[in-house]
This record gives structure tokens, sequence and C-alpha cells, in this order.
């Protein structure tokens, strides 16, 4: 928790002897200074003990049992014993303390007999003193931060049910409550007010629907004697009244512990507090909605309850964020599941780091006792960058000269060739193209404009362009595609909801669409930002091109603005303040030099998270453009040291290849050791993964020596050289080459299907292939022997020579089909391209 | 740059034929007479002082002769060697000798084909200066590329699917410069151009982009073998798909400055060398301006802009691209007393230039980081001022636009700035019609409502070319005027389409042939304008066209007498208007298609064509139909019944249906139908009552049948020598006998001799060379036996082809001047 915070919402730390009671300990976030033994009670409030006020105000206790100097610190919350003295003056379960009448006395914990095993006594009781007042003297039921926050937390406003638009059954409620206004309306007066009975309010529609008591298709959704069951009957008692003109908002929630360290088969109860705009604090921990984004670690209950699902035995570790949100507020709780292992057993410093990448990568390692995977034989290295980089396989000359280089740098060298090499600018030409939406509607009109496209992403990326020039030329394009094929951009995203949100999506990774029609759910934007980002788009003018079908585009003069659901917005940048931009000025030149300005918290940040994600299959975050507070980076530190370096270096995207695969982690050999076959985010070794479409295509016809035919292309065109999606090949569509509809890179299939396994195995596409130049030169070659062909295609296949076994199993059977040595190594290389080894990267 | 000026003329005119509703002449789908028409020029071009045989491709091509613009290019057709066969062949068909004068300059040079069936449409030929190749087959290998001395020219055609491969040594550190020509010869390729260095590696691409014909200029980097790759970028190819690769070590020119020089005037600029992926450098050039450019640059750019202002710069005294002009577009304007303000670099706005006084000429140079420029000026209220900014008719990649703003100063000193003007595209060109994006440059005409200061911005709002670019703006008194031209094609208005066809007037005798020529009206002109044929061939004349000052086209109609000899030669249409006091006279400039339109998604390519051509054919209208008056005047609201003669032949077929289209509104002109083998007919013309007094020119035109018999003379001829060889065949058939008894008489003389034992009589003797006699005989028997064949299949072709058939005829009649008089005023 910051430090700010912790001011704010007044925890403090307190020796046991501020209270005279041994043992206790009132925290904000125990850390490694509380004694082994020791119980540590975070109330959230204030030095005094806990204060609660009417008899609807609650308080969500969160006890830590510190187990190892500074190394354990395990939620007790549920475990320990809670003595309320005097009894009647509140009632405490799983840690919720719920008042009962007005006084003040204490809470004493104790973990009874549930101490620490093998540790000695159980630690002191903790003794807080607790003041309740207002008792019986509640104030009026506030719709706006009490009620709708009911209906979210139910999901009754959710898309799938009343929030939907037109409701559900003639119930329509805003989506995610974010128009409450209209909510009362719906509730209270709509359907001739039978929704809710003044004088009859446990008859009240609204409450026998959601207690089922009448038949709801949504289900029973309350208890009679749930607190909320409660809240919402005590607001129709009250007479259903509305919010005021400005009802108090919610400005901000706090969860309690934001990080912890967790442990095999435990749990993390957490406390979440809601600021208001009038003051108040209140505790909305069961009212809150929690979402976790592991499950494989953990699951987190209604309750705010993190529990552990991974055992010992698994021998998981992992993080895992628990998204928490109430009233479009967020934050974020992230728990860290390390193995119980010493760190002795982690590579050092020394060892493991050749640079950024691998300190932070180490630290986290540390953090979670993961051992990195062994580095990665040369082999192994040759064919996985060239893929990466190249997207080709290494020829078996080029394998040969690394594998004999005795070169210390020669791993460094390699990367720098392929850096400057025009394989570069194809791979990455076809990544860029196909989220730049670089297609044809049209596939006569639009050819020429979609070929100069690609040319210029192509062109720019071989001059490594500074990527901030890159995203300024397509986002302020202006011209024609004769002289600035970027427009080509504003053809395929053609109105000012898909300007905003591709660029928002592409350039900060931020994922706008949401606040088009209403608050993201997930996010902190709103209608307003998302129309104040719009506003930039807004002079973008059109005029017929020189290009039949294609548009020049320039600045309109005037006044850029967008109209929104909520008026005219000015434009401004992402928490930024409206911008008066001249009329004459073009309003995309003032977004892209925020875009570029070196403390954009998004843009740099988006950028490498992309390319960490194309060379380690795995985004630090997931999806790779979906950057927000409530979808945190698997390694935040990585991710920033990641987008400073890349700033630094002037946004040079080589330069920010260099620094990954120039990186231990990167060239981490991707067979787990004991520990890390489980891994999937914290980059302990390398992920294999299915080699892309294009890429995938191009091995085969490389293994085999056939070539595919694009119409319209030159002979000898590769997959990856293709300057848009407009050419039908069946590979390329099993394989899941994307259709560029979308900025989303997730349009790329990278899972692996039966389709593509029959496709391979006997579609008569592949079949054709064998009978390619490979198989009838090695039948007709007489000057080499089995063994020499055996190897040759093992380095093209798999930048290796044949393990003997292997060499001895095809030696045999090309000389058993020795009558039709062809066909013999048609099946070899059938067999071959049919591999794990050779369709994945690894 | 040349493509790109074209493209945006290109986008001029269609909106000329979309907005301003031009109804041109009707095709249809059926059989019409045939119309010359030439797709391609083989090998598009030569060098100096040589001698090319060059085959052309097209249609109803037959018995053409090329005509070029040059005198200093001639040609012939070639022939086979004459044979004792054949000992007058007839010309291969479509297949010439070229002539290339030593003194013909470097350049590009229109050619149409003149042939039997009237005049084509012009295509390209260029000559150069450095050796010439041809593309071998072989080229279109890898393995095997054509090797390039350098200087070099390569003419080729892009093979469907294929890659042409060349390669040139280089050492490191020179100059290598490869421009392609394809766009700029009318060719159907869109070249894309590679360069790879010694070891395989890509080092330069052009041509993705549609920006015109692709080059390539470099340093290179290292000493080899470099190899050239061409391809159209859709892998399309055939014989439409030709091309001239120039590869040299001299850098071409891409822009001098300043952009602006006089007519005939020696003059010194700063050239920009054209270099890709390197800062350009620039050199001092000694340049003057050809008064007749010769270049493919004459694009249609020129008629967006006051009469004869943008020229071409050429013979530049620096280095050129070898065989190629590469000339430099500038702005070629006469000495005024306009002030010529030069600002090399202008700085954004926050700095201005002054302008000194007006008028004045300023000419800027926008830089990647700098793409506005602010000048001041002082004016006085009351006078108007016209700012007339040329940059995309210099033929830079811009998009500029012009912003005027008053000046005040407050009580406290600060500059205060209030918009009274602004231009984005060219507004309104046309009288009485609104005309969108007729172009890119931006005009203002501004009225200075009050004495003082103003400040004018001019902004370049395409981004795209990070290259600097230039304008030169004008700022001068309104100037009316305009500017012809006569667009040679037609339109199928009968096709959703709007295909297009290409024409160029040729008339049979008693026919007639149409024109449309539109006026662009300049700085508010709005008169009429009186159109005259001038030049036409003997026979052949043509009513003046009266153009109302609320039009902007018309139909000129060219007639050619029934006895009018067959002829071909360029005309001349002339506009004539009086502006203000004076009157002005303007040649009209041509304007054809590049290639039909048969798709509305295919682009419109047009250019502007060196002249234009009419031709007389030998062949007879079947009906010809006139006016018997070409003048009439009627008072508005009233209708006037106008006798047509009617003239027709045997061949005329069927009743013709007459209608008038562009008129305005209120003239009403009902259909006319001519009965079969009517002599005469009627159209009734109406005035409305509304209608203003003025001349309006009615053009009536219809769809004729006819009987036509393609090319009678052609199977005349080959029945002659038909005939010829069959009388041959006769001669060397009964030589053939009459030797074959010879030899048999040495048969029956040899076994009369063995049956009683004697010796052989003389003759017995010269046996073999009887023989050998008869077989030469049976040889060239053969051999005139399929000589004959051959004819005989010639003249069947050529006599089907003649046999008569009914044809659609497009006719159109001479013009009607309506004179339309104020209506009556009731007694």
């Amino acid at each position: 928790m910051a430090a700010s915070s912790r001011q704010s919402f007044g925890s403090v730390i307190a020796a046991a002897a501020l209270a005279g009671c041994p043992g206790l300990l009132l925290a904000a976030d125990p850390g490694p200074r509380a004694a082994v033994g020791q119980l540590v009670v975070s109330t959230g409030a204030g030095d005094g003990g806990l204060s609660l006020s009417g008899g609807r105000d609650r308080r969500q206790l969160v006890v830590t049992l510190a187990t190892a100097a500074g190394q354990r610190l395990d939620d007790v919350t549920h475990r320990v014993e809670y003595a309320v003295e005097p009894p009647t003056l509140a009632a405490v379960e799983n840690g919720m303390v719920v008042p009962r009448q007005n006084g003040s006395g204490d809470i004493v914990i104790s973990l009874g007999q549930a101490g620490p095993s093998g540790s000695g006594p159980p630690p002191a009781a903790v003794r807080i003193p607790l003041a309740i007042d207002r008792i019986g003297d509640d104030p009026p039921i506030d719709f706006v931060s009490q009620v709708v926050p009911i209906f979210t937390k139910h999901g009754c406003n959710g898309g799938g049910c009343h929030g939907k638009s037109g409701g559900q059954n003639s119930f329509r409620l805003s989506l995610l409550g974010f128009e409450p206004a209209e909510d009362h309306e719906h509730i209270v007066t709509e359907a001739r007010g039978r929704r809710v009975s003044l004088t009859a309010p446990r008859q009240s529609l609204l409450l026998a629907k959601a207690t089922a008591k009448i038949p709801h298709g949504g289900g029973k959704l309350l208890a009679e004697s749930s607190p909320d069951y409660e809240l919402l009957l005590r607001w129709i008692e009250e007479g259903c009244r509305p919010s005021g003109s400005t009802p108090p908002v919610v400005t901000g929630i706090e969860v309690y512990p934001t990080e912890r360290r967790l442990q095999p088969d435990g749990q993390q109860q957490l406390r979440v507090l809601a600021r208001y705009s009038d003051g108040r604090v209140e505790d909305v921990t069961r009212l809150a909605q929690y979402e976790g984004n592991a499950s494989e670690l953990a699951d987190v209950d209604e309750a705010g309850l993190v529990k552990v699902t991974a055992t010992a035995a698994d021998q998981r570790s992992g993080t895992v964020a628990v998204m928490v949100r109430f009233c479009s507020r967020v934050a974020v709780f992230r728990g860290v599941l390390p193995l119980d292992l010493p760190l002795a057993e982690l590579p050092t410093e020394a060892e493991f780091v050749e640079n950024l990448v691998d300190r932070h990568v180490l630290n986290h390692l540390r953090k979670l006792r993961l051992p990195p995977s062994p580095r990665c034989d040369d082999a192994t290295f040759i064919r996985r960058v060239t893929l990466d980089l190249a997207g080709r396989l290494p020829t078996a000359e080029e394998t040969r000269r690394f594998l004999t280089s005795t070169t210390a740098a020669k791993r460094n060298a390699l990367i720098e060739r392929l850096l400057a090499s025009a394989d570069y600018a194809d791979t990455f030409a076809m990544k860029w193209s196909a989220i730049l939406r670089n297609k044809r509607s049209d596939d006569e009109l639009h050819r020429r404009g979609s070929y100069a496209f690609h040319a210029w992403i192509r062109q720019a990326l071989a001059e490594n362009r500074p990527y901030t020039e890159f995203v300024a030329d397509i986002v302020t394009a202006s011209g024609d595609v004769a002289t600035n094929p970027p427009v080509v951009w504003y053809r395929q995203v053609n109105d000012i909801n898909q300007q905003v949100e591709d660029a928002a999506q592409l350039f900060l990774g931020q994922r706008l669409q949401c606040a088009r029609c209403h608050h993201h759910p997930f996010e902190k934007w709103g209608t307003d930002d998302y129309f104040k980002l719009a506003a930039f788009f807004s002079r973008v003018g059109r005029k017929p091109g020189g290009q039949p079908g294609e548009d020049r585009i320039y600045h309109r003069r005037g006044t850029p603005q967008a109209k929104g659901p909520r008026g005219v917005q000015q434009p401004a940048v992402l928490d930024g303040e409206p911008l008066a931009i001249a009329s004459r000025d073009d309003p995309r030149a003032t977004l892209v030099a925020w875009m570029a300005d070196p403390e954009n918290p998004f843009f740099a940040r988006s950028l490498v998270n992309r390319y960490w994600k194309h060379f380690f299959a795995v985004g630090l975050v997931e999806p790779e453009d979906d950057l927000r507070i409530t979808n945190p980076a698997t390694n935040p530190a990585l991710l920033d040291g990641l987008a400073a370096a890349f700033v630094e270096s002037g946004f040079d995207l080589k330069a920010l290849i260099r620094l990954i695969c120039q990186s231990r982690t990167y060239q981490l050999a991707s067979e787990p050791n004991a520990f890390n076959s489980e891994d999937r985010q914290s980059f302990s070794r390398y992920y294999a993964r299915r080699l892309p479409a294009e890429v995938a295509l191009d091995a085969v016809d490389r293994l085999t020596l056939a070539s595919t035919s694009f119409k319209g292309m030159p002979p000898g065109t590769r997959a990856v050289e293709l300057p848009d999606p407009n050419f039908d090949n069946y590979f390329l569509t099993v394989f899941g080459r994307p259709k560029a509809d979308s900025a989303c890179e997730c349009e790329r299939g990278s899972a692996a299907n039966l389709a593509q396994c029959l496709h391979l195995i006997n579609s008569e596409q592949v079949l054709s292939k064998l009978e390619g130049a490979r198989a009838r030169s090695l039948a007709d070659d007489t000057a080499r022997s089995a063994a020499e062909k055996i190897t040759e295609l093992y380095l093209v296949a798999f930048s290796r020579p044949p393990r003997p076994e292997e060499q001895t199993a095809i030696e045999a059977y090309v000389a058993d089909r020795g009558d039709n040595a062809e066909a013999a190594w048609q099946d070899v290389l059938w067999t071959l391209l049919n591999t794990k080894e050779f369709l994945f990267n690894h | 740059m040349a493509g790109e000026s074209s493209r945006e003329t290109v986008r001029v005119i269609r909106t000329l034929l979309v907005v301003g509703g031009l109804c041109l002449l009707s095709g249809s789908a059926v059989a019409e007479l045939p119309q010359p028409l030439l797709w391609s020029v083989f090998p598009a071009g030569g060098r100096q002082a040589a001698t090319v045989e060059v085959a052309v491709a097209g249609v109803d091509l037959d018995d053409g002769r090329l005509l070029f613009e040059h005198p200093g290019i001639t040609a012939c057709p070639a022939r086979p060697e004459p044979s004792e066969l054949l000992p007058a062949p007839e010309p291969t068909p479509n297949r010439f000798q070229v002539t290339i004068d030593p003194a013909v300059p470097p350049g590009f040079y229109e050619v149409v084909c003149w042939s039997r069936f009237g005049v084509s449409n012009p295509r390209l030929f260029a000559v150069g200066t450095a050796e010439e190749f041809s593309k071998p087959v072989t080229a279109q290998s890898a393995s095997s590329p054509l090797h390039l001395p350098l200087p070099a020219t390569v003419n080729g055609r892009a093979g469907s699917g294929a890659i042409d491969h060349y390669a040139v040594d280089c050492v490191a550190g020179s100059q290598l410069q490869i421009e392609m020509a394809a766009e700029r010869l009318d060719s159907r390729l869109t070249p894309v151009l590679k360069l790879l260095g010694p070891d395989g590696s890509l080092l330069a691409t052009a041509g993705e982009r549609p920006a015109g014909d692709p080059l390539i200029s470099l340093v290179v980097p290292t000493s080899g073998r470099f190899q050239i790759q061409v391809h159209d970028l859709f892998m399309g190819g055939g014989n439409d798909w030709f091309y001239r690769l120039a590869v040299s070590a001299t850098p071409a020119i891409r822009s001098v400055w300043p952009p602006l020089a006089q007519p005939e005037a020696e003059a010194e600029f700063l050239g920009t060398l054209q270099r890709t992926g390197l800062p350009t450098s620039r050199m001092p050039l000694q340049g003057s301006l050809a008064r007749q450019p010769r270049t493919s640059w004459r694009r249609l750019r020129r008629l967006l802009s006051p009469h004869d202002v943008v020229g071409d710069l050429v013979d530049l005294g620096g280095p050129r691209l070898a065989g190629q002009a590469s000339p430099v577009p500038v702005l070629i304007t006469p000495a005024t007393d306009a002030a010529v303000v030069i600002e090399h670099s202008g700085a954004d706005v926050g700095t201005m230039t002054t302008v000194p006084n007006l008028p004045a000429r300023v000419v800027g140079r926008w830089e990647p980081t700098a793409a506005r420029h602010a000048y001041r000026f002082d004016a006085t209220a009351g006078s108007t001022w016209v700012f007339d900014l040329f940059s995309r008719r210099l033929g830079c990649r811009t998009d500029p636009a012009l912003e005027l703003e008053s000046m005040t100063v407050s009580a406290s000193g600060e500059e205060i700035f209030k918009e009274v003007a602004f231009a984005d595209d060219r507004p309104k060109a046309f009288a009485g019609k609104s005309v969108d994006g007729l172009g890119l440059d931006p005009v203002v005409s501004f009225k200075v409502p009050a004495t003082g200061r103003y400040r004018l911005t001019v902004t370049n709002l395409d981004g795209g070319d990070r290259s600097p670019a230039d304008y030169v703006l004008e700022i001068r008194r309104p100037r009316p005027d305009f500017d012809l031209l006569a667009f040679l094609a037609i339109v199928d208005r009968t096709d959703v389409n709007n295909k297009m066809r290409l024409a160029t007037p040729s008339l049979v005798r008693g026919g007639t042939a149409a024109i449309d020529v539109l006026v662009l009206r300049h700085d508010g002109f709005a008169g009429p304008v009186v159109v005259t044929a001038e030049q036409l061939p003997t026979g052949v004349r043509a009513e003046p066209l009266v153009i109302p000052a609320s039009s902007n086209r018309g139909s000129l109609v060219l007639e050619a007498t029934a006895a009018a000899p067959a002829s071909c030669r360029p005309i001349r249409l002339v506009g004539r208007a009086r502006i203000g006091d004076a009157p002005r006279l303007r040649v009209a400039r041509g304007a054809t298609l590049r290639w039909p339109i048969t798709s509305r998604k295919q682009p419109h390519q047009l250019r502007e064509v060196a002249a234009v051509y009419t031709a007389v054919t030998s062949d007879v209208a079947a009906i010809s139909v006139r006016p018997e008056s070409p003048q009439l005047s009627i008072a508005a609201g009233t209708s006037h019944a106008l006798p047509l003669a009617v003239t027709r032949t045997a061949d005329s077929k069927g009743p013709l249906t007459l209608k008038a289209t562009g008129l305005p509104k209120l003239l009403k002109v009902d259909p006319v139908t001519v009965a079969d083998k009517a002599t005469a007919a009627t159209v009734k013309i109406t005035a409305d009552a509304k209608l203003p007094p003025g001349d309006y020119a009615v053009v009536l035109s219809g769809i004729s049948k006819r009987m036509f018999r393609r090319h009678p003379e052609a199977a005349a001829r080959a029945a002659s020598e038909r005939d010829r060889l069959k009388a041959v065949v006769a001669a060397r058939s009964a030589a053939r006998d009459q030797q074959q008894t010879v030899v048999a008489g040495f048969d029956v003389a040899g076994s009369e001799a063995d049956s009683d034992g004697s010796q052989p009589s003389e003759p017995a003797a010269s046996r073999p060379a009887a023989e050998k006699v008869l077989a030469d005989l049976t040889a060239g028997l053969k051999a005139a036996t399929e000589a004959l064949a051959r004819a005989e299949q010639r003249f069947q072709q050529r006599q089907k082809a003649a046999a008569a058939k009914q044809i659609d005829v497009p006719i159109t009649l001479p013009p009607i001047t309506v004179r339309v008089t104020p209506k009556p005023k009731p007694q």
C-alpha cells in the first residue's frame, strides 16, 4: 500500500506496547518487521481503535500471522477466534464486525489452539478497542451509493440481464448502474409502480423476484436474511427515495492488502474501503465485485476471500491479480505464490543477468523461488531467433556456420545480422500490416493502396524509423496514397469511433470500445474520456484521391470537438485537461505529441508489451493491448524497465528487440526443470509455441523445396511477404492467419487444432509439396551418403544434426524403400514436417 | 510527377463528366463503322539516328501509315524482300521501319496511325541517346539476366506472372540511376523496380506507390554486379505491358530553384538531384526554356491555369537521364512589373515575410518541418486581388491552402488577426456551374474591404512527401480568361458503367464527326465563346460552335463533302471571345483516354495530346441530314419548325431518330424521326417564354443503319494477287508437265535400246539433267501452289470481311444556332 494511502485511510502501525497488550499490532500492511508469532490485525481505521456509526456500518478485519521472520505472513482472518466485550456490542463473523448496539468495548482476537505448527506457543491475543454509536439513528439509504451497487454485485444490471439494451422482460436497468437516475425511474415509476410497494415493502416485486419467491429468470439472488436484502427493504420502507441532486459519489476504493505472498492451500481475506465525495469511508467488502486472473493458482469469492487452489504437491508458482470493482472504481490485489525452495537453488545475478530484462526476471523468480531452465543450446537459439526475427527457418548453411563458430559473441552477431536483413522488415511488416487493418474491402480498387501501405510499413521498419515517427505518420497521415501510403489506415479505419478505438488499442494499449456507450466496466474511462480523445480525430477531412477508391486525407479546419452522450467534448488526452487547439492546427499532431512524450504512461508500455509477447508468446500483460490498472503486469518492474529503456533509446524498435533477444531470459531452454513446468507467466523458461501461419507455410516450402504461388504476386513470394490477407490459401486460413478485421493481434490464431493436423497429414496441398524438389534431389543425389542427406534435412527442419537413433531409423527406412528412393524421402519429409519440433518455435 | 499530374486531371475530367452532365455520342454494342485504335508501338522508342523496325498493335489499322509528331521521325511500311513469286509484295501488316533523324532531341513524341478507316488515337514513341536493347526471352530467368552497359535503354514487355531480370556492373561510390518509362508511354504496365546488390540483398525498390513511373537513383555501396528486376505490380503482362528501362550513371534532376522563369530566357537554377534514400544534393544549372517543349510532361494540368502559364523547363545544361529527357516543370510567365519575393525556406507562422507591394509573385519552398508560410502586405480598400497558387501544377505532390487575414493592432499593441478569406481547392471554375474539386491548387479573389495590412498564410495540407515542395503564388489583378479542351472520347451512356472509348474524328465522305469541346473559365469569365475549326483537310468544313455564357461545353461538328479526298492532318480548334473590350483567342488542347474504360472501377486515365488529328476516308456516307439553315431566330415563348434535308444512298437502311442533348431546360427540341427512304423531315424547336435571349447551339444526333462493306479494295487486291498466282501456277504446271514428258521420253528410248541391244541415243546422255530440271520445276510449282493457297486464303478472308453487313453509324448533324430573342410584348 502506498504511503499516501496509508495516511488517507488512517491505518497505523501500533506496537503492542501502545495498547498495553502484548502481541497487538494494528497494521496497514505488516511487513518484515512483524515478529514471528505475532498476530497483526488490520482494521482500516485510525490508531484509536475501530469506530462504527449506525446499524449498517460494517468493517472487515484482516488478521495476519507472521510465521517466519520476514518470510511468511499467513492470513488467519478466518481461523482466529473473535470475542466481543461486551458480547452485545457487536458480532464478528469471519472478521466482519457487525454493530449491535451503541457503546464501546473491545474485540479480542486470538488464535486459540490453531497456532503455527511447531513454532511454540500460540501468539498473544490481540485486543482492539471498538466504539459504536448512532444505532437507530441511521441516515437514509442513498440510492446511488448503496442500492445500485447491490444490483451490480448480483449482476442484475449486467449486459446479459436487465442491463442490456431494452432490458430483460420489460425491466431495464442502466448497464452497470452508470445511469442511476434512470434506474430509479425504472424501479419506482415504470410498470405503474408495481415493482415496489411502499405500503407492503416485503411484497415488492423487486424483492420477491430477487428472492425467487415468485419465478425469476435470474434465479434466487438474495436471501431474506442477507444484508443486501435488508438494505433494499429498508430503502423501500424509507419511501424509495432517490439520491439528491448531488449525491455523494465514490471517489476511490482501496483494497487491503494490495500485495501478499500466498501459500499453497492458503487464503487471504481482502477488505475494500470506499471513500465518498462527502468524506465518508465505508467498508464495501461485501458489495464489491472480485475477479481473479489465474484460476489455476487462486480463486476469489464474492466476500473477497482469495483461496489458493494450488496445493503444495502441485509445485505451482506465480502471481495472481484480483480485480476489485465498486461503483466504477477499481483496485487490485496482487498475490504471489512462491515455491517452497531455498533461494540458493536459484542462480545468482552474476550467473543469470545479461541485461535489465534478466535483472527484473530474476528478481521475480526469486520472489517465487522458481528456478529458471538453463540456457538453450546454439541449435535451438539460431532456429528460435531466426524464426522470431526473420520469420523463416535458418538455412542449413547458416546453421552449420553458426554451430561451428567459436566466436564468443556469435549469438549477438546473429541477432545483428537478422535485424539488418530484409526478412526482419518482412516479418514485422506482416505483424503491423495486420493490426493496422491493411486489407482490401474491394479487391480491385484497394489493391494499389494496400500494396503501397504494406511497402511503406516495411520500409519504415527496414529503416528503423523511431516508433514515435512511425505512429505519428499513421495517426497524422494526410495526403493521398501516392504521397503518403499511411492514409490507407484511414480507409479501413474509416469513422471517428474506429479511429479513436484503434489508435487507443494499438498505440496506447487501452481498449476504449466500452466507453463509447457507457463507463468502462473494468477501467476508469468513461464516455467523456472517449469523446475527448475522439475529438482529436474530428477534423479529419476527405477528398477524392488520385487513385480510384482511395481518399485524400487532410486536416479540415475548424474547432475540434466530438459529441458524446454527455454533450460536446473538447479534445483532451487520457487523464488530461481539455485543450484549446486553434482551428488551423491539426489536433492529431497534438495527440501524437502527447503520445511521444517520454512521460506518457501508456505509449511505450504498450509497445514493449506487444513486442515482448512477440518473442515470449505471453505478454507481461495479457491481452497485450489491454493495459489497465485492473489487469496488471505479471512483472511490473520489468514492464517499467523495458518501457524506460525504450524511451531512453529514442523509441528504437531494433534496440528493444536487441535488448530482448540478447537477454538470458530469451535464451532460456524451453524444457522445464523440476519446478517450472507449470510456469506460464514468469518466464522461467521459453514457452514453445506454434509457428505463425505464414511462417509455417514458408517453412514447409523451405523443407520440401516446393513453392506456393499467390495470385498476382511474383514467383517465389513467401507468405510472410504478402501485403495483405486478400490471398486465398487454405493452409494460411487453417493455421490462423489474421483477417485484419480489427486492431487486435488476437485475430491471429495460435492454437493447434485437429484441422491443422489433418491438413498436414493428408491434405492435397501439403502432400503435393512433398513432391517438391527436395525429395527428388535427395533421391537423385548419388554423391552424398544417406547420413549426409539426413543431416542436411535435420539442419533445415530443426537446425540441429540428427541424433544417432534418428539417423539409424531413417537410414534403415530409406534403404528398405530402395526401389523408390524419391518416395522414401517424401515419407521422411512428411514425417519431419508433422513433428512438433518442426511446427513449433521452442 | 507526370503520373501525378495526369491523375489529377483525370479526376477533373471525371468530375466534369459526372457533374457537368456531359452526354457525348452514344455508342452501342452492335457493329459500327471501323474506328482505328492504336494500342501499342513496339519497341516504344529508338535511339537518335537509328532505324528501328516497330510492330504496331491495334484495331482497324488496315493499310496504315505512321505519322509522328516530330518531322524528324518517319516511318515506312516494312515489306518482305521481293521474290520471284512475289515480285511486288504487300507490306507486312502492322510493321514499319522507323527512321529517327540525329537532330531529334530526346523525349517522347506522339504517333498516330492513319489507316484505311481514319486516324487512330495517339501513342508515344521515345527517342533516346543511349544504346538500345531488346529484352530477350532469357531475361525472364534470374539465372540469365540481360547484362547492360551504362548507359543503356531496354525495350521490353512484361510477361504475365514473370519477372524481367537485368544486370549492371557498378563500382562502389558511383551513381546508378534506373528509370522506367511505362505510364508515360501509355503502357498498361504498373511497373515495380527492384535493385539487388551483388550479394542478392534488396537495395532499393520503387513502384509500390501510385506515383508515376518508378525511379531508383543511388550511390552504390559496393562494387559488383547488381541485378535489376522489373515486373508488373499485379503480375499482369502481355503486348500492352510495354516499357523502356533506362540505366545510367548520371542522376536526374528532381526539381529546380526557383521554379519560375521567363520564356526563352537564359536563367540560372539550382537543381536538386533525385537520389533514393540519400540526402538530396544540389548543383547549379544553366537552363533555357524551350519554345515548344516536346515531352510527355504536357499534361492536362496546364488546362487548370490561366492560359500559357505553366510550362516545362527543358534543355538543362546539367546532368540528365541518359536517353530520356527528364524535364522539370517551372512556371513560365512573362515579365511584368510584379514584384518577385523569393522565400527560400520560409519560417513557420510567427515570422512573416513582407511583400513590398502588389502585384507580386512569391516563390516559396515548404520544408517538411515548416509547411506553413506567412506573408504580410498592405492593400487599399476597394481593390480586388486574385491569389493564385501554383504547386500541384508545378508537379509537386502537395495539397495547398490559402488563408487571408486582416491585421489590426489593439489598444494594447497586440496584433489581432481576423480571417477574411480561405481557399483549399479551386472553387467553381465554370460559369454558372458548381463543379468542385477542379484542382488542389487554391485560388482566391479578394476584394479588399478596408485599407490596411493583411496576412496571407500558405499551407501545405499534404503531410506525406518528406521532400521539400515548391510553390509560386501570383498576386494579381483579376484576369478573366478561358481555356478550351477538345475531348477525344466517346461515352457509352447506354452502359451503367459509363464505358468510354477512344475516338479521334474520322469522316467518311458526306459524313460528319463531332468533337466535344469544354470551356474552362478563369477569374469569373462568363461570356460566350465561339469555337471554329481551322486547318481542316480539303473538303471538310465546320459551322462555328457557340458556347453560350451559361454553358461550358458544346459539340463542334465536322462535315466532309461527298468529293472530299482521303486525307489526314492535325486541325486547330480556336475559341474566340470578348473579354472586356478586347478580343481573346485561345487554341484548344486535346485530351484523350489512354485506354478504353470498361469498368466503373477502372481509372479514367486521360492525357493531353500534342495534336487533334482528323481524317477523311474513301468510304461514303449512306445518309446525310442537314438543316436547311444553320441558323434561325425565334422569340422566347414561340416554336419554329426547321426543315431538314436528307440525302441517302442505297446502303441506307431503316428510319433514323434524331435527338438533341445537353440543352438548357427551357429550350425544347422534339425528337425527329426520319422515315425509311424519306428525303426530308422537320425538327420543332420551342423556346420557353422564360428562356434568356441569346444564341444556343442545337446539335441533333442519332444512330443510323446502313449496309457496309469493309475494305473491298483489299479484297480486290487479294483477288488480283490470287489470279496472278493462279496464272503462275498454271504456267509452272504446264512447264512441269512438259518436262515430265521429256523425262518419260528417256524411259521410252531406254527400253527400245534395251530391246534391240543398240547404244542409247544422244538425248539419253542428258537424262540426269532433265530430271534435275523436272525436280526444279516441281519444286517451283509446289512453292507457287502453296503461295496460291495462301493467297486464296487471304482472299477468302478479305472477301468475307468485305461482305456487305448492316452496321450502326452514329450521325451528328451540323449545329443549328438558335438565336432566341426576347418574348414579344403583348399589343
